[in-house]
């Protein structure tokens, strides 16, 4: 019966997830009981738990990479709140409109700048669906399509670079940042070809009304509404990747630089400031109860032996090293129909990681760092699209709960199944040529 | 009494918010022109970074709570009554709410204790002194966390007793 106390701890935590009660305090709620229960059977003793608090400190002190969530959510926040998305999308899609397919790409491009910085993936699909949707359907654009695009420019966004996903990505498979930001360069880059070909193929027979845009700016104004943004967030990737600042500097950098864009181009008044800065606060405060939690839950589940457990599972099902790495990338494509990134991400990998680092993927891949490299790259990709996998997938819900009421949920359904089958493409393709997530690191080293 | 305690909760959340993310910015960005434009590296302005981070992690939990900002799988709980959807909530601050809070204040203090009885300072020769302030962030959390957690769960039961008394 004590030997299979972390697999009731895993099941207990899976049935009560869907109570509805917070993550974060149902990752701990399960721990408590499973604490007291190891207690009680001298699995464990009392003073194991001080460690508890010890490690909450020195996780968030002691980390390089969580600190700098909070100037990148602000930044995601600033251009969201102060009207970046909607000049953006308005100015990018005048300016293609000669196009097939104008504004679906530029829901893509929006997508692009806005996503990596809204943290989780029902933040950034809502947020997009609610700024871009409209006025999709308005230029008689098919629902199925419009939700297609929205689908695509949501989770393209969270895993490309300066994705937060890839910072939690980075710090639980123990790689350098700027190592994870490359490994998805090349498979993100195939992915928006992909995925401009085929809003173009499907609008060439669609006559868009256009519907006459609100710009009247012209020069300075319009330009520095596409350019901005572009420049926000290329001044925190440029800063990452030359080395010149820290992870929470660049951060710091790009939020510092959202602020004087949002001061320049409309007048910004004290109430939204406080707004953005408590909206900043809340998607700080939701990520990192999950973290302490998570982390709670993996040290109790570590005190009953659960990743020795797992472990001795996964090698009983003698699969082989494709065989284990498949399941557990199928493993994590199940998670991803009920729960967002973050948990998956902070549950599962401490789990399977050490498992999953033991495989032998040198003759396929490289060296031990390119394996993880690739392996993260895989976890970005496979998390990705199971947030839009019909029926269940995470994203098509908050994508529903946003869109205007004619859209219905066999639209959503209908436009996300191209983009998945997109995407399944790039991921087989990373899976069976590491190069592609490889290259750029390998060349780095 | 719990209305006034609950207004004190939002609002130190606005303000903490308010003080919190722009210090924690400023502090980096100056500790970033500092060493790269004038090549003057000082540890306090670096440590400082994340003392605000952690202060901003722990001391918010109570007023996201309060907010109802936490993150839920809403699959089932959408097709819950109000009614079932109260029981949840006591359910959960009895198991886990309770049990969260008591962990963060009591091995809080006692990691905070510590640090205070041997003056605990940075690792860093030039750092911070001090540990305890940072540490005692914990239990404070904690404390906040408890008593945002016992008026939402008062208003639960409060819906759990109306709808009891309604039937009768």
């Amino acid at each position: 019966m004590i030997e299979l106390l972390p697999v009731f701890m895993i099941v207990t935590l899976m049935i009560f997830l869907f109570s509805g009660y917070p993550v974060g305090l149902v990752l701990v709620g399960v721990t408590s009981i499973f604490a007291t229960i190891a207690i009680g059977a001298d699995i464990m003793s009392v003073a194991k738990l001080q460690l508890f608090a010890v490690r909450a400190y020195s996780m968030l002190a002691d980390s390089l990479i969580f600190p700098a969530v909070v100037p990148l959510i602000l930044m995601g926040v600033i251009l969201a709140r102060s009207g970046q998305i909607e000049s953006f999308m308005s100015t990018i899609s005048n300016a293609l409109r000669w196009l097939p397919g104008s504004l679906p790409i530029t829901v893509l491009l929006v997508g692009v700048l806005i996503a990596p910085s809204a943290g989780l993936i029902g933040a950034a699909v809502g947020t997009l669906a609610i700024a871009t949707l409209p006025t999709l359907l308005q230029q008689r654009y098919s629902p199925a399509l419009a939700t297609g695009a929205v689908a695509a420019a949501g989770t393209l966004g969270i895993i490309l670079p300066p994705a937060v996903m890839l910072f939690f990505l980075a710090d639980l498979t123990e790689l350098p940042i700027i190592e994870a930001f490359t490994g998805v360069i090349y498979p993100a880059c195939i992915l928006f070809a992909l995925y401009v070909a085929y809003f173009m193929y499907q609008s060439i027979g669609v006559s868009t009304v256009l519907v006459v845009q609100p710009n009247p700016e012209r020069g300075l104004v319009s330009f520095l509404r596409v350019i901005g943004p572009i420049a926000v967030v290329g001044s925190v990737l440029g800063s990452i990747a030359t080395g010149w600042a820290t992870p929470t500097q660049s951060g710091s950098i790009g939020a510092f630089a959202a602020f004087l864009l949002m001061m320049a181009t409309r007048s910004a008044n004290l109430n939204l400031l406080k707004e953005i800065c408590v909206e900043t606060a809340t998607i700080v405060a939701m990520v990192f109860l999950i973290i302490v939690a998570a982390n709670a839950f993996t040290l109790v589940f570590r005190i009953l032996d659960g990743d020795q457990m797992i472990e001795n599972f996964l090698v009983a099902l003698q699969l082989g090293a494709w065989g284990t790495l498949v399941f557990v990338l199928l493993v994590v494509f199940v998670l991803g129909f009920f729960i967002d990134w973050l948990e998956i991400v902070v549950i599962s990998l401490p789990i399977f990681m050490p498992v999953i680092e033991k495989l032998d993927f040198s003759a396929h891949v490289g060296d031990p760092l390119m394996v993880k490299v690739w392996l993260a790259t895989l976890f970005a990709l496979v998390l990705q699209t199971s947030f839009v996998t019909p029926p269940f997938g995470f994203a098509l819900f908050f994508m529903r709960g946003s869109a205007p009421p004619e859209v219905t949920m066999s639209d959503i359904y209908r436009g996300a199944v191209p983009i998945v089958v997109l995407q399944l493409i790039v991921l087989i393709l990373v899976l069976t040529i590491p190069w592609l997530a490889t290259s750029i690191a390998s060349n780095l080293n | 009494m719990l209305e006034r305690i609950e207004t004190f909760i939002r609002r130190f959340g606005i303000v903490l918010a308010c003080i919190l993310i722009p210090a924690q910015v400023l502090t980096s960005l100056a500790y970033l022109t500092g060493r790269r434009i004038f090549h003057f590296s000082t540890t306090p302005l670096q440590e400082l970074e994340w003392h605000f981070f952690l202060a901003l992690v722990f001391l918010s939990f109570g007023a996201v709570l309060l907010a109802d900002r936490h993150v839920r799988i809403d699959v089932l709980r959408q097709r819950l009554s109000p009614k079932a959807k109260s029981y949840v909530e006591v359910a959960g601050f009895v198991i886990a709410l309770v049990p969260f809070s008591l962990a963060l204040i009591y091995f809080g203090s006692a990691f905070a204790w510590k640090a205070f009885l041997i003056d605990e300072g940075s690792r860093a020769a030039l750092g911070l002194p001090h540990r305890w302030i940072i540490k005692s962030m914990i239990p404070l959390g904690g404390v906040l966390l408890l008593l945002a957690g016992t008026i939402t769960t008062r208003r639960s039961i409060n819906l759990i007793w109306k709808t009891k008394r309604g039937h009768a």
